[in-house]
């Protein structure tokens, strides 16, 4: 029943896909099909995993399938069930922008393509979630690649997008080296790719180390965890932005439901894992969000934001493995309670942001901060929305990104029980959780302020108009999941905890004491947030009561007497970053082009700075350019006869013969 | 939560005292500059005629800068719940607190950042970006110094942490490291609440300024909100300041609650003394100076966890 469920949900977005790409050249139609079974799909899912978390039930179905290792092998279980609700809330919020956002580009594209792309994308990130098998495991992500591929490049007549897309084509089969290694080492060890025989499989630690480092590069390029991040800022802002936000907000998440499916197939976990992890993550978050801050583009500094928050998930799961290494249930448990309940909460608040971006995109037709400015007037809806998605980033009270966060610390602080200084590591996640939300609040507060505040910049700015409907309640339904989420967290966290008791492999008595200890902690979160919320309540009709019948002026902003200033003068984004740029200057690198004023009557002056990634700069481009040097070395192979050509194919079939039989004697 | 007589009266003393910790501070500063100075109770008049204005906003500005100083006050309002007085516990504390009390300060951050960049004005442009910059060396080092008490006492809340366990941590191996992080919160203190040598509350000579710059444009009922906060925001780290050196006596809770009056008289003053006798950094060696406090917190932390 439940699983035939999630086949439909499954089914009926692949099959609107193909629909809408026989109808392609009619846009009304291929977006009522494509969208239409997103939505349809999207909801039967919903209907499918909620029904699943209710009543706590699993359901399996195998069909043989003709190929090595291959069985149709899927199951749903609590931890695909958390990753689930991603996929399918945000495709069924997705597909509804979409609708109106793609729209827009109806006379100068065929709007099937993308909807057939974004089902069928949609589509393999279920099944990558339900696969059991390695086989179909793999086919599913590399569908998942390639479609999202095509998504990137939907605007490929512009020549960025097109790097961007390569890029990441390139970037995600590095990352699927890995992964077939990983899992080849996993069929040869075992005989088997069956994820059920392989849970069962306890390697040697030196094994298990080698296939933990395969699945954490292979699984972190998707993820987006530095320094295999350099692809996500590209391909993210170029991708439509319905796209976007189910980039950033669900399919990096793969990644991460990768690591942690991996963790299953290695035995009892190595504590260097988990202090491995929680360095990756603390280097991700920090960098990343300082790299943030430094961005221009709006939608690339949401990207940014994204490895940010990969980090801070990645430090979790670190927690968690670590609590498991030395045995402490309580650290395990609440380690991968929060990493999973940042999965959602991200999920949930950066989709909100992509699709407030997208909102802003649309109608001002820029991506650059620095052009925008009062859309808080203009476009109300969608700068709440992106007011309620940074203040959630930067883990403030009230919103979800402080309950996941508060999670950590909870679960960083519960390993002082332990005895001796081997939990530095653990405790020093703290300060860094302070130190990445600062930094957050910064590059958020940055990015709202000069986007949303203040008065227009330029012409476009001033004349931009709300988003329709489409985009509008996508918007709204996020931010009210953000707030709710923040205030009663208790509702959340039912959620992840099956997936999180499994992952922590604690018994269900000692999960039960430790979520009952996490509940109290939270009803006082919730009261907590409460008092705030109803002391700012109070405070706001105090302030009316007391401004009632009083003279209220109005005026310019205060400019020192000057009374003629243009939007020109306010700060702007480079200006607003420039303390803390110049204060983190060995990371961020900010490149600047300075032409200072000459003569006594200088005509123009110039400045012009930008903040290219420091490890595309440093790491791959010189990696690239080696790699290049080499492949010209083996240029002879090319002389361009046929002959030749014909002759190689030989030579590797008797290699081939010698080798295969000449071993055999 | 340990919601007892004392640590609610704590509270409301707190509420109410704490514009006095400032006039106190000005007093002293005058007294040290041959002047009489205004009365000790100054800013009670200053809130009190704030509160019977009207407003004047400009003309950029919307809701957030009419609402941000609501949410900045009830912020900074419900962090002084969770900080105990004397050992007598807070009104509210849970474990992990240290996060909301952290979160709570942002938030009030936040919204100030944000009124201030509502104006369009680049001086207060100029001064949220510098509050954003300091906070980001100044939280870490905060929560380094909560996780240097939790790891000395044990305790997870900040009421457990400044509770009674704090006293045999002064003569155990972990002493040194409450000296330590007494420094760092000192230097904390000055850095958050605006006081020189970070910033100059004094002057409205807006290239220097941090706190005062963004409150340029605030008028009315929304200034003496933003004021009142900033005064309760200097009484918590003092409180902190004080409580933490308090720990060292174990007598009876009204001879503790003197004490604490009295911490509390010598915190303003020694602040004054250091506002009299130094100049403001320029802003670009506060990095520098923040950076002693992430230092001398890591180094509590290490020393609390190197000798458990």
């Amino acid at each position: 029943m439940l699983m035939g469920w999630l086949l439909a949900a499954i089914a009926i977005p692949t099959v609107g896909g193909l629909l809408a790409l026989l109808v392609a050249d009619r846009a009304r139609a291929s977006t009522v099909v494509g969208a239409g079974t997103a939505i349809v799909g999207s909801a039967v899912g919903l209907i499918a995993v909620a029904y699943a978390l209710i009543n706590d039930s699993t359901a399996e179905k195998r069909w043989p399938w003709e190929v090595p290792f291959g069985e149709f092998h899927i199951a749903i279980d609590p931890l695909s069930s958390v990753f689930l609700l991603l996929v399918f809330g945000l495709g069924l919020l997705g597909a509804i922008y979409g609708a109106q956002y793609l729209y827009a580009y109806r006379s100068t594209k065929s709007l099937g393509v993308p909807w057939f792309f974004y089902n069928l994308l949609l589509a393999s990130m279920a099944v990558v979630l339900i696969s059991r098998n390695g086989m179909l495991f793999l086919t599913a992500w590399e569908i998942m690649a390639i479609t999202s591929f095509f998504l990137v490049g939907f605007e490929h007549e512009k020549a960025e997008v097109r790097r961007a897309a390569r890029n990441y084509l390139v970037a995600m089969h590095i990352g699927t080296a890995f992964l077939l290694a990983f899992f080849a080492i996993l069929a040869h060890e075992t005989g088997t790719l069956d994820f059920d025989e392989l849970s069962s499989f306890a390697p040697s630690s030196a094994l298990a180390s080698v296939l933990f480092l395969l699945a954490l590069i292979g699984f972190g390029t998707k993820a987006g965890l530095i320094p295999l991040h350099t692809w996500l800022p590209e391909a993210h802002p170029a991708a439509p932005s319905h796209v976007s936000a189910l980039m950033s907000g669900v399919m990096v998440k793969t990644g991460i439901y990768g690591i942690l499916r991996s963790t299953e197939f290695l035995g009892d976990p190595l504590e260097w894992w988990g202090i491995l992890l929680i360095g990756v993550g603390m280097t991700s978050g920090i960098l990343a969000v300082l790299f943030a801050l430094a961005q221009r583009d709006i939608k690339r500094m949401l990207a940014y934001s994204t490895v940010e928050n990969i980090g801070i998930i990645t430090i979790a799961i670190g927690i968690g493995l670590w609590g498991m290494s030395h045995d402490h249930s309580a650290v395990a448990f609440l380690g991968f309670t929060a990493a999973l309940l940042h999965t959602v909460n991200h999920g949930l608040f950066k989709g909100m942001l992509f699709l407030s971006a997208g909102a802003v995109l649309q109608a001002t037709h820029t991506r650059s901060l620095d052009d925008l400015g009062g859309l808080l007037k203009t476009m109300p809806v969608t700068g709440i929305a992106f007011i309620v998605g940074g203040a959630a980033i930067a883990g403030l009270p009230l919103l979800s990104g402080f309950v996941s966060e508060f999670t950590i610390v909870t679960a960083s602080l519960r390993s002082i029980e332990l005895p001796g200084p081997t939990v530095s590591p653990v405790l020093a996640v703290i300060p860094v959780l302070g130190l990445i939300g600062a930094l957050a609040l910064a590059s958020f507060a940055r990015a709202i302020g000069i986007a949303f505040l203040g008065t227009p910049r330029t012409s476009t700015a001033e004349a931009a108009t709300e988003a329709g409907v489409g985009l509008k309640v996508s918007m709204v339904i996020l931010a009210l999941l953000t707030v709710v989420i923040g205030i009663v967290p208790i509702l959340a966290i039912h959620v992840v905890i099956p997936a999180a008791t499994s992952l922590s492999g604690i018994s269900p008595t000692a999960a039960g004491v430790e979520t009952d200890a996490l509940e109290t902690l939270l009803w006082r979160v919730t009261v907590a947030a409460l008092v705030v919320a109803g002391t700012i309540v109070a405070l706001l009709l105090l302030r009316a009561a007391l401004l009632r019948g009083r003279s209220i002026g109005s005026g310019l902003t205060w400019g020192c007497g000057y009374d003629l200033p243009t939007p020109r003068m306010q700060y702007t984004s480079t200006s607003f970053a420039e303390p803390l740029v110049r204060l983190f200057q060995q990371i961020i690198r900010p490149r600047q082009r300075l032409s200072p004023p000459r003569g006594p009557f200088p005509s123009r002056a110039g400045f012009a700075s930008d903040a290219p990634d420091l490890l595309t700069e440093r790491v791959i481009r010189p990696a690239w350019l080696i790699l290049l040097s080499l492949n010209a070395k083996l240029r002879w192979l090319q002389q361009g006869s046929v002959n030749l050509y014909l002759l190689y194919p030989v030579i590797a079939l008797a290699v081939l013969l010698v080798w295969r039989f000449g071993i055999s004697e | 939560m340990t919601a007892g007589v004392s640590s609610i009266s704590f509270v409301i003393a707190g509420f109410i005292l704490a514009p006095l910790m400032i006039g106190i501070i000005n007093k002293t500063k005058a007294f040290i500059g041959g002047r009489t100075g205004a009365p000790f109770l100054q800013l009670y008049f200053d809130l009190m005629k704030l509160l019977q204005k009207g407003g004047v906003y400009s003309v950029t500005t919307g809701w957030i800068f009419r609402g941000a100083p609501s949410v900045v006050l009830a912020s900074v309002g419900v962090v002084l719940l969770l900080v105990p007085i004397t050992t007598s516990g807070a009104v509210f504390s849970f474990n992990g607190d240290i996060f909301l009390f952290a979160g709570l300060l942002a938030l009030a951050r936040l919204a100030m950042i944000l009124a201030a960049m509502d104006t369009g004005s680049a001086f207060e442009g100029m001064g949220a970006s510098r509050e954003a910059m300091i906070s980001a060396i100044s939280e870490p080092s905060l929560l380094l110094m909560w996780v240097a008490l939790a790891v000395i006492t044990g305790e997870l809340s900040i009421a457990g942490m400044l509770g009674d366990g704090l006293n045999p941590a002064w003569t155990s191996a972990s002493g040194p490291a409450i000296v330590l992080l007494l420094v760092a919160l000192f230097l904390l203190m000055l850095a958050e609440n605006a006081r020189i040598p970070v910033d100059d509350p004094t002057t409205h000579l807006e290239l220097t300024m941090i706190h005062e710059v963004m409150i340029l444009d605030h008028s009315g009922p929304d200034l003496g909100f933003l004021t009142y906060a900033a005064a309760l925001k200097l009484w918590i780290f003092a409180a902190l300041l004080v409580n933490i050196v308090l720990s060292l006596y174990a007598g009876p809770l009204w001879a503790a609650a003197l004490l604490f009056g009295v911490g509390m008289i010598a915190t303003a003053v020694v602040i004054a003394l250091v506002e009299s006798t130094m100049a403001r950094l320029r802003m670009i060696q506060v990095p520098e100076l923040l950076t002693i406090a992430v230092g001398l917190s890591a180094l509590s932390a290490a020393i609390a966890v190197g000798v458990r």
